[in-house]
């Protein structure tokens, strides 16, 4: 049994569907992310955990125990918000110790703790500062203080890198999983960023219009996604429609205008003949070093390129349509160009249409 | 799926009783002091024949006619002092009291519209050398004193003893005589009391416009003229329409101008004297009916523009807004500011100005006070009727400001923190005494505590004290500056800074105390020492209700009643004078100290 289990939990605001019956298992100990565009419900989700939100249906349920209708301030599932929400008027310090206050903690002790934490957090010496006299950076380390201090079962992270720039993020992110690693907590990340989600998290689940589309690994939703969308959100990808007109064990054939495309069969969808499909196949599996290997070439003119510094992002017009190869520099293609590019069959996905 | 939902959601209301109680309270408290009033005349009115009572009193040339009565201008050769004079005196038509009530709102409300309208494009949106002050001066009759205010417009159009015609005449030698009265004279009064609420809603409302949709307009070759007319003035709409509504509504409740000029021939007049025999007349039909027109008509208007102007809410959609850079005035454009601006803000501050004149004059019977004296403000504490009732104004206040406090933080809180339509109806209930008239109110809470179970109670103002009544009357007239200065300090704050509390353990009461209230200190503040001021210068309940136990020794009344019962008395005019002095210097420091915190919120809507 799971540590958390968040079971057939649907939630609706007004006409919008926000969580359509989501179902979670997450062990003791594991740093799973919740990934998906804005909107999706992932922060009404971690809210519900955190009691902050009640589901219409669903429970949650945590070491065996149904948490659902317990107050939030009795659960010990403790969040950092997405804009850090430190309090304006207490110090770095009162921020901290406000939760081991309301425990009731001795003084001697709360100081101790507080200073376990901030080391923790690498913020020595800035107990007596108010948070606007703190960096970005720096408030996020309270916020993330605030919420270790107090122990708690399950953190909860809503988006709580997004408000730092980019170089940042990054540091943090590494730093963020190191502490959660080395402290043992459960925790909950939630994040739109793929990147983000694939770099710090065990296990993630993305979510669309409030479903879970996938649960897994990042390796294996990177590499196996089950439908289009975990398939262009995780990772760029090219979506090429098809109809297909034969089908094996392994692969499908299909028909894009004149052209004939051979690409790997989905496990998890019936495909017959004829029927409309969407083939995936990511910018950086298309090469133009073409051999026999390759199953699928073509002709392509290059109709504008970006320059991202190890590699170039080509736009091409082929046959099958308009295609983005991302080509390792120095990739010695220019405007017009028309170069021949090939993919193996074995990289391109073939999901049937929806 | 439909029954689970709402069954989780009682759920979890009920394992939250600070919640379920800061909804509760406030709509019980609601509900039994300011509904039930504001049925109870309706109410009685259904009990008795309402077809026929509406039948005699539309059929009644008192209340309602066809031929009009009087001229709005006469002008004719008097002789004055032993000279002849042209007199022109405007005195208005009457066409009984109900249709009076509602020519004269309509006039008030369309010029300070106007009026208010032009002055604020004028000082937002422009800059010239002096914007400043003018800003200020515009501002000025916003801080009024109840009686004293109109007592210095009649005496300044007095076509015998005012000031104005006395400069025409005798300095200026110019053989007429202008002379203001009746109608005419409290449509004037009100004008220059009431565009202010115009003036500062329509600035708000541009000041809030988003600099870069001008900057836009512009940027796509509109003249200045073209942003105003496509830009700025459909943006500033639902200040303009808030602005022109509420001096609609209080135009037609107000009582203190129609005393001053002693017309009787209107509503507010009409149901203030109905309680000069309250046990009968506060019941007569005639003066239920007018109080449900008054109630009915504010109600519609209130909830018609709170539509409106929640539909219109577009002043700033897109992100980053820019602050509004005023637009350089053209030297003939400031020359024309100060020609007819100028004068005309000046003219209007003459209430102020005159409101302290009076109260440092000694005798001021001709144009010119004939000497000053501080020995008013002496009369005035010393006098055993006005010190009790200052005595009683302060205890009133007091009172009501501590029970506005924690029904407005529980209001506040429970409807920006509780979704749906507990929490709008919540919400209109507290802002809605912005727009009831205080007459209906008066009328409301009369009918309320003289009938059972309060009848008899220490609630009676007839047989008790009025105290109680007055006070709970101010609790709910006042209540909305409170409920939007808390407003907008919790809309400041983001859920998040609570929940981050409760999430780590707090209760929600304690995290309301501990976390919620310090960081919106100031505002509850600023929203105080204005509800505070507001409350002793009321005037309606304290008008009507203050002397339901007679005004003797140890009376019940508060200042604003004694106001009114002084103004025609020897020496007493200048007392009222003095506590129309002091009411102003109050009004000053509170709306300078909620401003300076606040950061200019506005108590009427659109800001």
């Amino acid at each position: 049994m799971a540590f958390l289990e968040i079971l057939g939990v649907s939630k609706r605001f007004g006409n919008t569907i926000a969580l359509d019956n989501v179902t979670l298992h997450i062990d003791k100990g594991e740093l799973f992310a919740i990934l998906g565009p804005s909107g999706c419900g992932k922060t009404t989700l971690l809210r519900i955990v955190a009691g902050l939100e009640v589901p219409d249906t669903g429970r949650i349920i945590v070491n065996g125990v149904d948490i659902t209708f317990e107050k939030p301030q009795n659960r010990k599932a403790v969040m950092v918000f997405q804009n850090w929400a430190l309090w304006p008027h207490m110090t770095v310090f009162d921020n901290i110790a406000y939760g081991l206050k309301i425990r009731g903690v001795p003084k001697d002790e709360i100081a101790r703790r507080v200073k376990w934490a901030l080391e923790l957090v690498k913020l020595e010496g800035l107990e007596k500062r108010y948070p606007h006299q703190l960096s970005g950076g720096q408030q996020q380390r309270v916020a993330l203080a605030r919420a270790i201090v107090v122990e708690p079962e399950i953190l909860l992270l809503d988006e709580p890198l997004s408000n730092l720039d980019a170089r940042l993020r990054i540091d943090m992110r590494e730093e963020l999983r190191n502490l959660i690693k080395k402290l043992g907590i459960t925790a909950i990340y939630v994040t739109h960023d793929q990147e983000e989600a694939m770099a710090i998290a065990d296990r993630l689940a993305v979510m669309n219009k409030g479903k879970v589309m996938q649960i897994g690994t990042p390796t294996e939703i990177y590499n196996n996604p089950k439908n289009v969308f975990v398939a262009t959100f995780i990772g760029r990808a090219n979506v090429i429609n098809g109809v297909a007109t034969r089908i094996d064990n392994r692969y499908i054939e299909a028909r894009i205008g004149n052209k004939l495309i051979k690409a790997v069969k989905t496990a998890n969808e019936e495909i017959r003949p004829g029927d409309s499909i969407n083939i995936v196949i990511r910018p950086h599996h298309i090469s133009t070093k073409c051999d026999n290997a390759m199953e699928n070439r073509f002709t392509g003119r290059v109709i504008g390129t970006s320059f991202l510094g190890n590699a170039i992002e080509a736009e091409m017009e082929t046959d099958i349509g308009i295609l983005t190869v991302l080509l390792p520099e120095p990739a010695m293609v220019g405007n017009k160009d028309s170069v021949e590019i090939c993919f193996s069959a074995d990289k391109a996905l073939a999901f049937k249409s929806e | 799926m439909r029954m689970r939902k709402i069954r989780n959601k009682i759920h979890f209301l009920f394992s939250d009783p600070f919640m379920l109680f800061s909804t509760i309270f406030p709509l019980i408290y609601l509900a039994i002091f300011l509904l039930i009033p504001l049925a109870l005349p309706l109410s009685e009115l259904l009990k008795s024949n309402p077809m026929r009572i509406a039948e005699l009193v539309f059929q009644n040339p008192r209340y309602v006619s066809t031929k009009p009565i009087g001229n709005v201008i006469s002008i004719r050769n008097v002789v004055f002092g032993g000279s002849n004079i042209t007199l022109i005196l405007l005195s208005g038509v009457s066409y009984g009291s109900i249709i009076n009530s509602f020519i004269v709102a309509t006039i008030t409300m369309v010029v300070s519209t106007a009026v208010g309208t032009l002055i604020a494009i004028v000082l937002t949106l422009y800059d010239f050398p002096g914007r400043r002050f003018l800003q200020v001066l515009a501002m000025l009759p916003l801080f009024a004193a109840p009686f004293a205010s109109g007592y210095v417009v009649r005496k300044f159009f007095d076509w015998r003893y005012g000031l104005l015609s006395y400069m025409i005449d005798n300095v200026l030698g110019i053989p007429v005589r202008i002379g203001l009265e009746g109608l005419a004279g409290v449509v004037i009064a009100q004008i220059l009391g009431l565009y202010v609420i115009v003036y500062l809603n329509v600035s708000a409302a541009i000041a809030n416009i988003d600099y870069t949709l001008i900057e836009q307009a512009q940027n796509l070759g509109s003249s200045t003229f073209r942003v105003l007319k496509d830009v700025v003035l459909p943006l500033a709409l639902p200040g303009i329409a808030t602005g022109a509504s509420l001096t609609f509504i209080l135009s037609l409740e107000d009582i203190a101008n129609p005393i001053v000029f002693g017309e009787d021939r209107l509503i507010s007049y009409e149901i203030f004297r109905s309680f000069q025999d309250p046990t009968t007349g506060a019941r007569s039909p005639a003066a239920l009916l007018m109080t449900v027109i008054v109630v009915l008509v504010s109600a519609i208007i209130f909830i018609l523009i709170r539509g409106y102007v929640s539909l219109k809410s577009y002043a700033s959609i897109g992100r980053g807004a820019k602050p509004l850079k005023p637009f350089k005035l053209s030297r003939i454009g400031t020359a024309i500011v100060y020609l007819f601006l100028l004068p005309f803000l000046l003219f209007s501050s003459i209430p102020q100005i005159g409101v302290f004149v009076l109260a440092f004059s000694s005798r001021w019977y001709s144009a010119l006070p004939e000497g000053f004296t501080s020995d008013n403000f002496v009369s005035m504490l010393t006098d055993p009727i006005v010190s009790t009732a200052i005595r009683n104004s302060l205890l009133y206040s007091i009172t009501a400001l501590g029970i506005i406090l924690v029904i407005s933080i529980l209001i506040a809180y429970s409807s920006t923190r509780a979704r749906g339509a507990i929490s709008y109806i919540l919400d209109t209930l507290a802002t809605i005494p912005v727009a009831i008239p205080g007459i209906a109110i008066a009328s409301g809470f009369f009918l309320l505590f003289t009938t059972p179970p309060f009848k008899n109670s220490v609630f009676d103002p007839v047989v008790y004290s009025p105290g109680i009544a007055i006070t709970i009357a101010y609790t709910i007239r006042r209540m909305p500056f409170m409920v939007r200065a808390i407003y907008a300090g919790l809309q400041q704050i983001p859920t998040s800074l609570e929940e981050a509390a409760i999430n780590l353990g707090a209760s929600r009461f304690l995290a309301i105390a501990t976390v919620i209230l310090p960081a919106i200190a100031i505002n509850i503040f600023g929203g105080a020492i204005t509800t505070f001021v507001y409350c002793i210068s009321e005037t309606s309940v304290g008008v009507m209700l203050g002397g339901l136990k007679g005004v003797s020794i140890g009376h019940a009344a508060p200042i604003t009643f004694v106001m009114q019962n002084y103004l025609e008395t020897p020496q007493g005019t200048q007392i009222v004078g003095a506590l129309g002095a002091v009411l102003i210097v109050l009004q000053l420091i509170a709306v300078t100290i909620s401003t300076f915190l606040l950061k200019g919120y506005s108590v009427f809507g659109v800001r």
